[in-house]
């Protein structure tokens, strides 16, 4: 096939203007390279010891030393923010590619096999529904203990069959157009039609899926850290912190929390910005 | 219509019958000796562990066990506290009413801000701008980040409100929930402007709405009896699936505002391991949200005359 | 005619303009009292969006310019309000698609009195009873009940006449419609047409009827403007219509009237049978009307038909009358519950089971459908869709496969230009002809089209019909039409089969089928087909 010529793609160039975007787009897509960055080498940049009490003295206000202060026992902010950059940014992630891939095989599966598997489905998805996923990374604490495995996993459960079933309509509907019977007329087998025709059709749905996904995943996976169900001292990510400073914003030291909120909010703009912008782009290769 | 409401009702119960089929399943199977977690830091003695395994019921098999739940949560015996040693319904009730009535307080601004502001974005014009950016601004802000900014800037800046407790009830009370409400509210109001304004303007591109408007029917008339009636179906679905929800992040609310409510029993239960609590409260969760549902589907029944929905 | 009062409805010099083009231009037209004025032309010529500036529904985004009088009163001198009063008490406007048009969670009753109350300050019982005289008018029965149901419960033609009575509701001298029987079967056209033109008569109206179609307007209008890309060409009495001057009205009055070609009969000679279809029976189950569950509703109930190797056979009939399920069991789309399909000796009852099987087939019988904008995969490209089919039955070279797709677009009269485009950019007859390429590709020995030049306009529907002529003639390809359309019958085959819910009630060639039918309801179908001198009736 490779001699082929394959399905029609936008040209480079286009892509590159449609990708460029607006102002928008470049904020946000220099705030998440900035982000990722610093969850890939922060912890090695850090300039203190994030754990070290008294590196500074307490609520130190932002200096040259220290760029974002210090906390109530003199620990580097900006320190404890690069170290628990990974911790933050990484489950998110891994809770929304492992939601999006998972639902997709389900949603797929269920297209391709039809009614049975379709019924189950739709059955498993009501009760799924019926409970929030951070009442089930609850439920998930309380049975495994504390940490962000258990409720990571609870919320790829909690988000796995919507995906499945947002995946199994959409080919559904792409499946029942016109062009597929005519393929089958034609007597294109039923892996190239899937392959070739349904693959692409999904792609848009699956990225704002994804997208999506890591939004919410990032949000409760931060309020279980807040809500000290997480991770546990003296490791710290954003959602630890932000609780943990919350104490000192009466005293009128906001420093800690602000720059944690900051950084939560920063990440989840800047990935549902940049994905919408993708899947109307993807989209747009579609009629 | 009378059949469309039985075989919805029918349906939530299923789903309420199997999701607490697992929630129970679920947490029994939990890794971990129950017996330990009760008895807490003394030393067991063989008798004391019998005596505890015969008051929780824990050789029976699970599903008579389950049973015996359904059975005692129907009859108003919600079980004993592995942790706190007293009933859970002395437990929940006094937190129950702090926690509905932050929803409840919650819940009002989110419809009045929320549906106000679809609408008023729907009109087009610079106000969808405004809004479109307020609501993506909006969706990203977690409870607990718009709590910290809320105690920050009214409690700590200005001094406007009071951040811990509940207040002496009435206006009081008001006062201290008020913050807590709008930082539980913010993300929600966000999500139903959008659905709102969306649900709003596919309607009022319709055809139908085209007809009404070449036959001089007076606006307002033409968005009350024509758009906003046809589009309040999927308004309603999603206010009471966002209503169902704000119980479960109400924990949040209340962990950052010091309130004592359903939420941080939760929270505090799981990170104790207080099965017995945690299985209740969650069972309460998902009963609001099939209830809610079950309401949401009645009054779009009501709404929508036609025995089949598919075109709504 | 009066020439005393001013026309009810006066355009002038009316010009549209999107931010990219000029969609219409130096629109010029009159509707007098009395007088039905058709507004003719095919998709994208802006007769509907003319009518829409008349109505005030243009899109926010265009701008227009020009003069609309209605009553004599310059819609663009006066203030928003006296607009829309004029509006709503001088026009009533009839649309395509009523179904679309009425809000489906209101009733029947709440549509038809809500003008009445809300712009004329009626009461609620008097509106009611106007809306029950009215209703009664436009020939529903038991209007008292149907004011009480929704529109889901009334068919479309019925939804038609409670349009038309809607539009009467304030007593208006001047009616619009816009395709207003496009969506109907052609025996409900007749009926709606009917009632439509009795009130013309009794009240004296003045109607713009804007329609695609040339031999509905040409029977029911007195005078006739056609338009062409956003331009008014020609406007002249309905009679005149074949002495026009104009060479667009010409072409377009040649390809609405299909003649029949002498090919397509001249093979008396009896030729191997290449389909026979014998006893199909499909059923299908369908949410019942009452009560729960589900109840079988029959689609093909013992269809019989036979076509000759190189022949082309015409399988007629209205919307549900199972043609269209016929064709699809044929090519394995469907299953059937009973009866044979054998083609060229092979047994295809059922559809292929293994993927070799299909292709097999492919080989043998293609399908083109309906819907030239869905029927293409919209992320392909034009070589790639061919690519793919001609690999499937010819696997060889890139190059001997590239010079096959480039065979394959030549024999349908495209431009090899169009091979690098997606389908969005496409016409929709240039999209049908890939589509008949595609299906050629196999080299197959069989054709069926469903409904494949419906939702084409005139002309190219005309084009799209030689080629396929062409196909028949040299390749040898033996056609089986699926329409609904009489004339696309007559025009390329030599047999019919005329079929009515599920069943085929009468087949034989086309010549004595069509001129001296045997079956009632063939009479009826062939009458109601609009024809010069044709008077709609109401029936029934």
């Amino acid at each position: 096939m490779s001699a082929a010529p394959s399905v029609a793609r936008p040209s480079l160039q286009r892509a590159w203007r449609t990708a460029r975007g607006g102002p928008g787009v470049i904020v946000a897509g220099a705030a998440l390279a900035a982000i990722v960055a610093s969850a890939a080498l922060g912890p090695l940049v850090a300039p203190y010891d994030p754990h070290q009490p008294f590196v500074g003295q307490p609520f130190e206000p932002a200096s040259f030393e220290h760029w974002l202060g210090t906390d109530a026992i003199g620990r580097d902010v900006l320190s404890r923010i690069l170290a628990g950059a990974p911790g933050s940014v990484l489950p998110p992630f891994v809770v929304a590619v492992g939601a999006t891939l998972l639902g997709a095989i389900v949603g797929v599966t269920a297209a391709w096999c039809g009614r049975a598997v379709d019924w189950w489905l739709s059955r498993v998805v009501d009760v799924i529904f019926a409970v929030p996923g951070l009442v089930l990374a609850v439920l998930a604490v309380a049975m495994f203990g504390k940490g962000l495995v258990a409720p990571s996993i609870a919320l790829v459960i909690s988000s796995l069959p919507l995906t499945a079933r947002l995946i199994r309509v959409t080919a559904r509907v792409e499946l029942s157009k016109p062009y597929v019977e005519a393929l089958h007329v034609q007597g294109t087998g039923r892996l190239a039609v899937w392959g070739r025709h349904l693959a692409p059709a999904l792609a848009p749905t699956l990225l704002a899926q994804a997208t999506i996904g890591f939004a919410y995943a990032m949000l409760d996976l931060a309020a279980i850290s807040y809500l000290g169900l997480g991770v546990q001292p003296p490791s710290a990510d954003w959602g630890s912190m932000i609780a943990d400073g919350q104490a000192a914003i009466l005293q009128g030291h906001p420093g800690q929390s602000l720059a944690a909120a900051t950084l939560v909010l920063a990440t989840v703009l800047s990935v549902s910005v940049l994905g919408a912008h993708a899947t109307t782009w993807a989209e747009g290769t579609d009629t | 219509m009378l059949r469309r409401v039985l075989a919805q009702l029918g349906g939530l119960l299923s789903t309420l019958v199997i999701a607490s089929a697992v929630i129970f399943g679920a947490l029994v199977l939990t890794p971990g000796d129950p017996v330990s977690a009760i008895i807490g830091g003394v030393q067991p003695t063989p008798e004391l562990i019998a005596q505890v395994r015969a008051d929780h019921h824990l050789d029976a098999p699970v599903w008579e066990r389950y049973l015996q739940w359904v059975g005692g949560i129907l009859s108003g015996d919600l079980g004993q506290s592995m942790v706190y040693k007293t009933s859970i319904s002395a437990l929940l009730a006094p937190r129950i009413a702090v926690t509905a009535t932050l929803v409840a307080y919650a819940a009002t601004i989110v419809a009045l801000v929320g549906i106000g502001s679809g609408i008023l974005a729907s009109r087009g014009g610079p106000w969808d701008q405004a809004v479109l950016v307020s609501t993506t601004v909006g969706l990203a802000m977690p409870t607990f980040v718009v709590a910290i900014l809320l105690v920050w800037v009214f409690a700590r800046l200005l001094g406007w409100f009071p951040v811990l407790g509940v207040g002496d009830g009435g206006w009081d009370t008001l006062r201290h929930l008020t913050l807590p409400a709008v930082s539980l509210a913010i993300i929600y109001i966000a999500y139903v402007s959008r659905i709102t304004r969306g649900s709003l303007v596919a309607q009022q591109t319709r055809e139908h709405v085209e007809t009404a408007r070449v036959r001089g029917i007076p606006s307002a008339r033409i968005f009350r009896a024509h758009v906003l009636r046809n589009a309040s179906p999927q308004i309603l679905a999603v206010s009471g699936t966002t209503f169902a929800s704000m119980f479960a992040t109400a924990a949040i609310a209340e962990q950052a505002f010091g309130l004592g409510g359903v939420g941080a029993l939760f929270t505090e239960a799981a990170s104790r391991k207080d099965i017995p609590v945690v299985q209740v409260i969650a069972l309460l969760m998902v009963s609001i949200f099939v209830a809610a549902n079950a309401l949401v589907d009645i009054i779009a029944a009501l709404i929508d005359p036609r025995s089949d929905r598919t075109h709504a | 005619m009066s020439t005393v009062a001013p026309p009810l409805l006066d355009i002038e010099s009316l010009r549209i303009t999107s931010p990219a083009r000029v969609l219409v231009e130096d629109c010029t037209l009159s509707v007098a009292s009395g007088e039905v004025v058709g507004l003719i032309g095919e998709s994208g010529s802006g007769k509907s969006l003319s009518l829409r500036a008349v109505v005030g529904l243009l899109d926010a985004r265009l701008t227009q310019s020009g003069r609309i009088s209605v009553d004599g009163k310059n819609l663009d001198a006066l203030d928003k309000a006296a607009r829309r009063r004029v509006r709503s008490h001088s026009m009533g406007v009839v649309f395509q698609t009523p179904r679309a048009h009425l809000n489906p969670l209101r009733s029947i009753g709440d549509f038809m009195t809500e003008a009445l109350t809300c712009v004329a300050g009626v009461s609620a019982s008097e509106a009611e009873v106007r809306a029950e005289s009215l209703l009664e008018e436009v020939g529903i029965t038991d209007p008292r009940r149907r004011m009480r149901q929704h529109p889901g419960d009334l068919s479309g033609g019925l939804l038609q006449r409670v349009m038309i009575a809607s539009a009467l509701a304030m007593e208006p001298q001047l009616l619009l419609a816009d395709e207003m029987t496009t969506a109907l079967d052609v025996t409900v056209q007749e009926e709606v047409m009917a009632v439509l033109l009795d009130l013309q008569r009794e009240r004296g109206l003045g109607i713009l009827f804007v329609t695609h179609d040339l031999q509905l307007a040409r029977a029911v209008c007195d005078r006739i403007a056609v338009m062409s890309a956003g331009r008014i060409v020609e406007t002249i009495p309905a009679a005149r219509l074949d002495n026009a001057v104009e060479p667009y009205t010409r072409a377009l009055v040649a390809s609405s009237t299909l003649s029949r070609q002498p090919a397509a009969t001249d093979s008396e000679a009896a030729s191997e049978p290449i389909l026979e279809v014998r006893g199909l029976r499909r059923e299908f189950m369908v949410r019942k009307a009452r009560g729960w569950g589900r109840e079988p509703f029959v689609a093909v109930d013992g269809v019989d038909l036979t076509l000759g190797a190189g022949r082309a056979l015409a399988v007629v009939g209205q919307s549900g009358s199972g043609k269209t399920t016929t064709a699809r069991i044929i090519c394995g789309l469907e299953r059937a519950d009973a009866g044979t399909v054998t083609v060229q000796g092979e047994d295809w009852s059922q559809p292929a089971r293994s993927v070799r099987e299909r292709r097999h087939r492919a080989a043998m019988a293609q399908m083109v459908f309906q819907d030239p904008y869905q029927s293409l995969d919209p992320r392909q490209s034009v070589e790639s869709c061919l690519a793919e089919a001609v690999r499937l039955q010819e696997p060889g070279s890139a190059d001997a496969v590239r010079e096959r797709v480039r065979e394959l677009v030549r024999s349908v009269a495209l431009d090899e230009s169009v091979l690098d485009r997606t389908p969005r950019s496409l016409s929709g007859g240039q999209r049908q002809r890939v589509a008949i390429a595609r299906a050629l590709a196999a080299r197959p020995k069989l054709l069926v089209l469903d409904e494949a030049v419906s939702a084409l306009d005139v002309t190219v529907r005309a084009e799209i019909l030689d080629v396929l002529e062409e196909i028949r003639h040299d390749a040898g390809v033996a056609l089986l039409m699926i329409t609904h359309d009489l004339d696309v019958a007559e025009r390329l085959c030599s047999h019919v089969v005329v079929m009515r819910a599920g069943r085929v009630i009468e087949s034989g060639p086309v010549a004595e089928v069509f001129s001296a039918p045997a079956e009632s309801y063939t009479r009826t179908l062939l009458a109601s087909i609009p024809r010069p001198g044709w008077v709609p009736r109401r029936r029934g």
